[in-house]
């Protein structure tokens, strides 16, 4: 059991799932934060049931929102070294986060993101998204200067340190490619390491629009030239 | 054809210029604008020779034509700076709710909370909890502790 790691989990109408996905995590990590992004459902009371830490945004902000207030929360707990965002479905297994973890120790990285594209097929991923995705990464290293075989994955991890300078303030979906913006504007070292995403039909049906990486494209670029 | 280049190169830079603006300076800039394309669009109706010599002049075939470029411009221009205006209203109302969520947080959890740069895990006072929670910035950069919550793009000159 560990309590130097600390889980950030956002959180938006997952009340079927949330609770067992935060119990299995504090089998063997003590601080989970769950951030309930203005759920409809029933996923507060899910979440404390479970035993993690609850913070309910006040209004629906994204995904990316939530992840910030969660690695916000996170710097007023004491004795922790490392942050993992992790999604609330269950689609992010527990073995990869360990493998992580041990890579960013033994490497001494300031990040270690996960990957779909590293040799591990992902399981069940339908071919359209594959290739939507694949299009989005190669925008994603083109446009942020980080070059990763995969830019879009919720599973990550950083250092206390990265955690405290963290600042995600794109909108929705395109704190992924916010934060790779980061990595370089911070000049943080990186790493990816091979994960699987498990594709369930309850998490595919939840999954992005693809049309949503046109809002994302249009965002980065004027986010480059309106700054 | 080279006046069409330039006249592309010259649109292409005061897009990028503009868009680089605060609503503050656009704002006056736009009020300018609208001026001159009034007295521009007055001038055309009654007086068709003028844009089209103006036009001409710099070869563009009909005045009409060089009003509508004159519009579409402006239009784009004002189009992305509203967007630009909404999506800064957006950060700070996003960083409200922020500080609502995490003040909520740390009352639910007051007493297992600390300061990051405190060592006290005990600090259960309100002040304690309140310092807890990382102030407001609304720029991206972080200048420090700010306890309002301001912008930096909206100054006071700015009231239509």
């Amino acid at each position: 059991m560990r309590s130097d790691v600390a889980f950030v989990i956002p959180v938006y109408n997952e009340g079927k799932v949330v609770k067992d996905v935060i119990e299995s995590v504090r089998e063997h990590y003590s601080e989970v934060v769950a951030v309930n992004d203005c759920s409809t459902d029933d996923s507060a009371a899910q979440i404390q049931a479970g035993g993690a830490y609850l913070v309910n945004h006040p209004i629906n902000m994204g995904q990316g929102a939530a992840l910030q207030t969660g690695i916000e929360f996170v710097r007023t707990l004491p004795g922790i070294r490392y942050v993992v965002t992790f999604d609330a479905d269950g689609q992010h297994r527990l073995e990869d986060v360990a493998t992580m973890l041990e890579v960013i120790e033994r490497e001494g990285k300031d990040m270690v993101l996960g990957s779909r594209f590293l040799g591990t097929e992902a399981v069940g991923m339908s071919r359209s998204k594959r290739s939507v995705l694949k299009a989005a990464i190669a925008f994603s290293n083109a446009t942020s200067g980080v070059k990763l075989t995969d830019t879009h994955n919720g599973l990550r991890v950083f250092t206390k340190r990265v955690a405290d300078e963290i600042n995600i303030s794109m909108p929705d979906m395109s704190h992924a490619s916010e934060i790779l913006e980061i990595i370089r504007r911070n000049k943080y070292t990186y790493c990816e390491v091979p994960v699987q995403i498990i594709y369930t039909d309850y998490s595919r049906a939840k999954g992005q629009q693809a049309i949503n990486a046109v809002n994302i494209a249009f965002d980065t670029l004027l986010r480059k030239v309106a700054r | 054809m080279w006046v069409q280049i330039v006249v592309i190169l010259v649109v292409l830079w005061v897009l990028w210029f503009v868009a680089r603006q605060p609503p503050s300076t656009i704002s006056a800039l736009k009020k300018v604008g609208i001026v001159a394309l009034m007295i521009a669009m007055i001038v055309s109706v009654l007086i068709p020779q003028v844009t089209t010599a103006a036009a001409n002049a710099i070869g563009i075939g009909r005045g009409a034509d060089l009003l509508l470029y004159g519009l579409t411009v402006a239009f784009v221009v004002y189009a992305l700076t509203q967007y630009t205006r909404a999506q800064a209203n957006r950060r700070v109302m996003y960083q409200l709710g922020r500080r609502l969520a995490l003040l909520d947080a740390a009352e639910r959890y007051r007493g297992r909370l600390c300061h990051t740069s405190t060592t006290s895990p005990e600090a259960g006072s309100s002040e304690e909890t309140h310092r807890s929670i990382a102030p407001i910035s609304t720029s991206d950069e972080r200048e420090g502790d700010h306890p309002c919550i301001s912008t930096s793009d909206e100054r006071e000159g700015d009231h239509p």
